[in-house]
């Protein structure tokens, strides 16, 4: 692209935007809409208010929730009542 | 990134050291700047305990001690004290004025001046125009309340002795829960306030320019230049973030370090990077600077929030992975890259995008192989992502099994959350738990292959390699990282784990060093693109053999993780599992 001049510079370059805004609108939405599975996701997603690519843990709201949750689980689990049996499921 | 050191550039002349290092080198300016940035947030936000904090706390878990003595399964009590505990959050004038000043462009959809500005107008209309739904999820929630009271009151009429009963009220509990967390988002969209980031985004980069300009003037290289050009690298950086907010890219996972370096190559690649930009490409710096923050927010105190099963499940597990994909690359697929290899085996098996930064920086690995790891991991991240819950609810599978399985294989902690959450809450607590355990190991990576790097890869065969001069060679932030880390996880044990999160987790870390770490890595990644030629990233993928490494080594990741949190969870501590 060096060699090239200056107009196909900048050609590629709002190419290279306008790409980047069919994969924004169009590309990613239809497979939103086409992917039952994907379509799914996302809702569970905005429901979230998930931003899905961060990456450390503090980054995600929610893992403060989650490690309060599971250490309060470990740390004062329920041994109460005569014990009819656990109940292991989700 | 320096060069890897291929055969014919083994360092053979001995390394050396001395005292200026300490101001005129990157890594020590990179531990300055971090510790600087710490020692700001911990004097800001350790003071800052929420009125009441320890009372709250003493209550609270008294509460849930006697509850869990009380009942066999975890009661409307049990569960109002643990909220308590949660909803204390540090209040300080300095975390507010932080979070005005260091925020970055918000969430969008379809009108990108709504991640720079959004009008009291228009979060009055959006708050009235929620409200009904709010109103509806409150009422839900209050109903769901009443129906679990009673049942737990009828099975606590019975002592608990009956089984039916028992089920039933957990029932109630649960679909109390879930009716909890919709009122509580529903409320969420009720209370938007009106935000204006311009002048964030004009004041925040002169300041970061002068901050990082201290170390710049200092190791000899031109401040003015480098200041010059910072501000084209903050924008990028700027509309990376705008653009990562989009509501579809929040979906895909598609981050600022992603847009980053996209944006960033398509500038240099097209239009070409201007000269006056080159001075402030300055990528080790700022992803090192960014590194000592991060080593602040591995607290090892995490590795035991859930108990036994997730230190095997996500310290155990991702060791071998690491390793055995490591292995394989070099002596099966004979990768020509050492450092590629060991970036995307980090990248796989750990924790994504921050293992492949750290462990990138501590061995040196190019940016194009770091550009590389993240792709692959971002692409695979989205796969799983969708791909994992849809295979779990297809054959049935536990979803706490499911949650312990996808928090310990997708990359990045949102993709885990987002899958968890598709399944259950309960599987996304597992998983977004298991995922921070993971995230504490990039410590001991980082750490693990500077060592090896030093002692083994970057000398002559059958070398001896003194103590002295690993010393020299040893990347020195790595110590920053690490130091973080000790000093941050010794003052969570000294505070206690439920004052520690409120202090250290919801303060320094996630209310200020943890936004100056996502705007370090930021700029870095603005940096990687602008500097990035497309046919250098091409030439790292010739062969095919970094995708065929990861998919082999996620392959192994993925049957290991399962079976080791099957037999955790299900076979040898049941009884945690089933208290989950």
């Amino acid at each position: 692209m060096e060699n090239a001049n200056a107009t196909v510079r900048w050609l590629a370059f709002l190419g290279g935007l306008l790409l980047f805004w069919c994969l924004m609108f169009v590309v990613f939405p239809a497979i939103n809409r086409t992917v039952p599975a994907m379509g799914r996701m996302a809702r569970v997603i905005d429901e979230h208010n998930l931003r899905t690519g961060m990456f450390f843990y503090t980054d995600v709201a929610i893992t403060g929730d989650s490690s309060v949750e599971t250490s309060s689980t470990i740390r004062y689990r329920p041994h109460g009542g005569e014990h009819p049996g656990p109940v292991v499921g989700d | 990134m320096e060069p890897t050191p291929n055969q014919d550039e083994i360092i053979i002349d001995r390394g050396s050291a001395s005292w200026s290092d300490l101001w005129k080198k990157e890594d020590y300016w990179a531990i300055w700047l971090g510790v600087i940035v710490l020692l700001v947030g911990l004097i800001c936000f350790l003071p800052a305990k929420p009125k009441d904090m320890d009372e709250t706390i003493a209550k609270s878990n008294a509460v849930m001690e006697s509850e869990a003595a009380r009942a066999p399964f975890k009661t409307v009590a049990w569960y109002k004290a643990q909220d308590a505990k949660k909803k204390l959050k540090p209040s300080t004038e300095a975390g507010k004025f932080f979070k005005k000043w260091m925020a970055h462009p918000g969430d969008w959809s379809t009108d990108i001046t709504q991640a720079f500005i959004m009008s009291k107008e228009r979060a009055d209309a959006l708050n009235v125009a929620n409200m009904p739904k709010y109103e509806a999820a409150k009422a839900k929630e209050a109903d769901a309340l009443a129906a679990a009271v009673a049942a737990e009151e009828a099975a606590a009429a019975v002592s608990f002795q009956d089984a039916a009963l028992n089920a039933a009220a957990e029932e109630k509990i649960d679909s109390w829960r879930k009716a909890g967390a919709a009122a509580s988002k529903a409320k969420a969209k009720t209370e938007l306030k009106p935000y204006n980031h311009i002048p964030t985004l004009l004041v925040l980069p002169v300041v970061l320019a002068l901050f990082f300009a201290i170390g710049i003037k200092f190791m000899g290289k031109s401040v003015r230049a480098f200041l010059k050009g910072f501000g084209a690298v903050f924008l990028v950086g700027a509309v990376s973030y705008a653009l990562a907010g989009q509501a579809t890219m929040k979906q895909y996972g598609v981050e600022y370090a992603v847009w980053a370096i996209v944006i960033g190559m398509l500038i240099a690649n097209t239009i070409g990077t201007p000269k006056w930009i080159k001075p402030a490409l300055e990528v080790e710096y700022y992803i090192k600077t960014g590194l000592v923050l991060l080593g602040a927010e591995v607290l090892f105190s995490k590795v035991v929030a859930i108990g036994i099963p997730g230190i095997f499940v996500a310290w155990v597990v991702t060791p071998i992975v690491l390793i055995t994909t490591f292995i394989f690359g070099q002596k099966v697929l004979k990768m020509p890259s050492r450092t590629l290899n060991i970036v995307i085996s980090a990248d796989m098996s750990v924790c994504g995008t921050s293992a492949a930064i750290a462990t990138a920086a501590a061995c040196r690995a190019k940016k194009e192989e770091l550009t590389l790891a993240i792709g692959l991991s971002l692409v695979f991240t989205a796969i799983m992502m969708v791909a994992m819950p849809a295979f779990i609810k297809a054959v049935g599978m536990p979803y706490i099994l499911g949650g312990a399985w996808m928090g310990g294989t997708i990359d990045a902690t949102g993709a885990v959350a987002a899958a968890g959450a598709f399944l259950s809450d309960k599987a996304l607590y597992v998983a977004a738990t298991i995922k921070m355990i993971q995230n504490v190991l990039i410590g001991v990576t980082a750490f693990g292959v500077a060592v090896y790097w030093c002692a083994k890869v970057e000398c002559q065969a059958g070398r001896q390699i003194s103590w002295m001069e690993i010393w020299y060679r040893f990347p020195k932030f790595v110590l920053g990282f690490l130091s973080a880390s000790i000093l941050f996880s010794v003052l969570d044990a000294r505070l206690g784990s439920d004052a520690g999160y409120v202090l250290l987790d919801q303060g320094v870390l996630r209310g200020f060093s943890g936004m100056a770490r996502g705007w370090f890595f930021c700029l870095a990644f603005a940096a990687i693109g602008l500097a990035t030629d497309f046919r250098e990233l091409a030439h790292h993928f010739k062969g095919g053999k970094p995708l065929i490494l990861y998919v082999c080594g996620q392959t192994f990741n993925l049957m290991l993780t399962l079976a080791m949190a099957y037999l955790m969870f299900y076979v040898v501590f049941p009884d945690i599992t089933a208290k989950i």
